[in-house]
């Protein structure tokens, strides 16, 4: 990034709309939150990933229109893989909760400038969306612990269908990212 | 003088591109994707727990997929205003799948927004058609377009993304300030039919001119009885003649000195050159005279003939509103056709010697003729530094030199002040109108 470019990105971190500086800084607090949440979930602390993944924060919070906010989401998630242990928990439900909050407040930064604020009506739908998002993601952890608890062990078949339905899954976003409506 | 209400024909529509994906969505895409396929292959149904916000999030975008695009039109409310009004660019879009339209205007200068970054969104709540309004406001008198920018909108889910497409410009015409200006001084050779300055040759007026024998003709009305009692003949009331007078402003566009801050900083000599002009122009066009401008320097457009009346006005602000700082053409005063009687009123800063030149001549001509000096008084205000100090006061050493060569040649020299700065200068003229002297033809 190009000195000038980094001044263009502080001039307009300056002038943001006070909402808008609460939804970065929503970002860099849910970001030191799920790491410290790692730590709780049985992990340990590694200081250069943590590091890098805040350094990632705060360019997803700078520029939450770009690819930063894709890796910062990929890297929490990754930590969580490499660093928890594979235990279903109260902290998997609080994970998915902080990193859904880094998503949505990166999406809610990159309506428009940092000068715009979001009208207040679009807010309350976002945040019918995101009560949608933690029920299903409750009930999804509320079926994994049943799994977890009843041990039922693993099989090649039900392993091919579930690699089926990802595989299927993947054909359909890949199909609608590359298409472009409305033309 | 009300702003004309503009019906501001729309600029085109904007239909371009279609929908493509947001940045979201290609993060619930592909962190769902990613988080599902290593949940199955690694059997970590805690990932699976961590990618089902994003699964729903992709899945509702898939749903909802946009299909028709916004089209977008933008007016201004009004193309002509004063220094210090604003008006609303309104940018309508027929919404088509958009949930949220966001409109992002280009800094421009001498124009303000509220809000004040020139950025304003709208959610379209369902409805078919939502209208983002800005209000605009230029600081500086002049010609110039504004409202340029661009449009975007983000379809349900935040999943598609369409534009930002750039918005066109509307051009805005700023009249300068209406500056108060009274004067309580008459012209000094009013020539016209109807008008309030008190002329040479008896007729019917409001000033008494004096108190003669009735003679054939005379009004019954005008009878002054209590002379008419003492002396035993009848005496009437004879009053002057009100005549309109003509004015010609000059103003001089060929140098401006000092930097202009708008509506709310300093004034350049321009600026005070050109509200000027348009508080004497609006003041003796409401007292039924006649006034003319020429702007020295402007190529051609820069010349109202003599009239009278409120469109007439509206032609000498519009012009003054054209000027363009720094522009040289035109100096010639033999090419200036000024009636005979008309006071020339000259704005400058009296820096050129081809503008003291041409008020000269035009005073050798028999004119009558005033300077206002729009020299700004604070030399801090366009002096930068110390040398620059130095150099301005010698040019303005220079500059009282030529003054002097104005003054020598008849030609009373006035600040700009306000109300009340010709008073004295025209009171002067009609006192050396009444007496001889010489001109060149």
């Amino acid at each position: 990034m190009s000195m000038a470019r980094a001044s263009a990105l502080l001039d307009r971190a300056v002038l943001a709309h006070r909402q808008q500086r609460v939804l970065r800084a929503g970002v860099l607090a849910s970001t030191v939150a799920f790491l410290w949440l790692v730590v709780l979930a049985g992990g340990s602390l590694h200081v250069v990933v943590s590091a890098g993944l805040l350094v990632l924060a705060v360019l997803a919070a700078l520029m939450p229109d770009s690819s930063a906010p894709l890796f910062l989401v990929l890297g929490l998630a990754g930590r969580w893989w490499v660093a928890v242990p594979d235990a279903w928990s109260g902290w998997t439900l609080a994970a998915a909760v902080l990193l859904l909050a880094v998503h949505l407040a990166s999406t809610l930064g990159s309506y428009g400038p940092p000068a715009l604020a979001v009208p207040g009506d679009l807010l309350r739908t976002w945040g019918g969306r995101a009560a949608v998002m933690l029920a299903v993601t409750a009930l999804v952890w509320l079926v994994a612990g049943l799994f977890t608890t009843l041990a039922l062990p693993g099989s090649v078949p039900v392993l091919a269908v579930a690699l089926g339905v990802v595989v299927a899954w993947i054909a359909l976003l890949g199909r609608r990212l590359v298409t472009r409506d409305g033309d | 003088m009300s702003t004309r209400q503009a019906a501001a024909s729309p600029g085109p529509a904007l239909t371009t591109a279609g929908w493509r994906p947001t940045a979201s969505l290609v993060r619930a895409a592909l962190t769902s994707a990613a988080l599902a396929t290593v949940a199955v292959v690694f059997r970590r149904v805690d990932l699976l727990v961590l990618a089902t916000p994003f699964l729903v999030h992709a899945a509702a975008v898939v749903v909802r997929r946009p299909q028709r695009t916004p089209r977008v039109t933008s007016r201004l409310g009004h193309t002509a205003l004063r220094e210090g009004e604003g008006t609303t660019l309104s940018v309508t879009a027929d919404a088509g799948d958009a949930e949220h339209v966001v409109v992002a205007l280009e800094r421009e200068p001498w124009t303000a927004f509220r809000p004040s970054a020139g950025v304003a969104g709208a959610a379209t709540g369902g409805a078919d058609r939502v209208e983002v309004r800005l209000a605009v406001a230029t600081l500086r008198w002049g010609r110039r377009d504004v409202g340029s920018g661009v449009v975007a909108a983000t379809s349900p889910w935040a999943g598609g993304q369409w534009g930002p497409h750039r918005l066109p410009s509307h051009s805005l015409t700023t009249l300068p300030m209406p500056a108060v200006y009274d004067g309580r001084a008459p012209v000094p050779h009013p020539l016209g039919l109807v008008g309030t300055h008190p002329a040479r040759r008896a007729g019917d007026g409001t000033e008494l001119a004096s108190i003669r024998p009735f003679a054939a003709g005379d009004r019954l009305r005008r009878v002054q009885w209590r002379v008419s009692l003492r002396t035993g003949t009848l005496h009437v009331t004879s009053t002057v003649a009100e005549e309109d007078s003509g004015i010609l402003l000059i103003v001089d566009s060929s140098v401006e000195v000092g930097t202009s801050g708008g509506t709310t900083g300093t004034a350049s000599s321009l600026d005070v050159a050109v509200r000027a002009a348009g508080a004497l122009g609006e003041h003796y066009l409401h007292r039924g005279d006649r006034v003319g401008l020429r702007v020295l320097g402007a190529a051609g457009r820069g010349v109202v003939p003599l009239g009278s009346g409120r469109r007439h006005l509206r032609r000498l602000l519009d012009t003054l509103a054209r000027v363009v700082p720094g522009e040289r053409h035109d100096l010639d005063p033999r090419r200036f056709r000024v009636p005979p009687g008309t006071v020339v009123v000259v704005l400058s800063p009296m820096l050129s010697d081809q503008v003291v030149a041409a008020t000269t001549t035009l005073a050798q001509r028999g004119l009558d003729l005033v300077v206002v000096d729009t020299m700004p008084d604070d030399l801090d205000a366009f002096a930068d530094g110390p040398r620059d100090r130095i150099a301005w006061r010698m040019r303005l050493l220079e500059r009282a030199a030529l003054l002097d060569r104005v003054r020598r040649a008849g030609v009373p020299v006035a600040a700009w002040a306000g109300p009340g700065t010709l008073d004295e200068v025209l009171r002067g003229l009609s006192r050396r109108a009444r007496q001889p002297r010489m001109v060149r033809r």
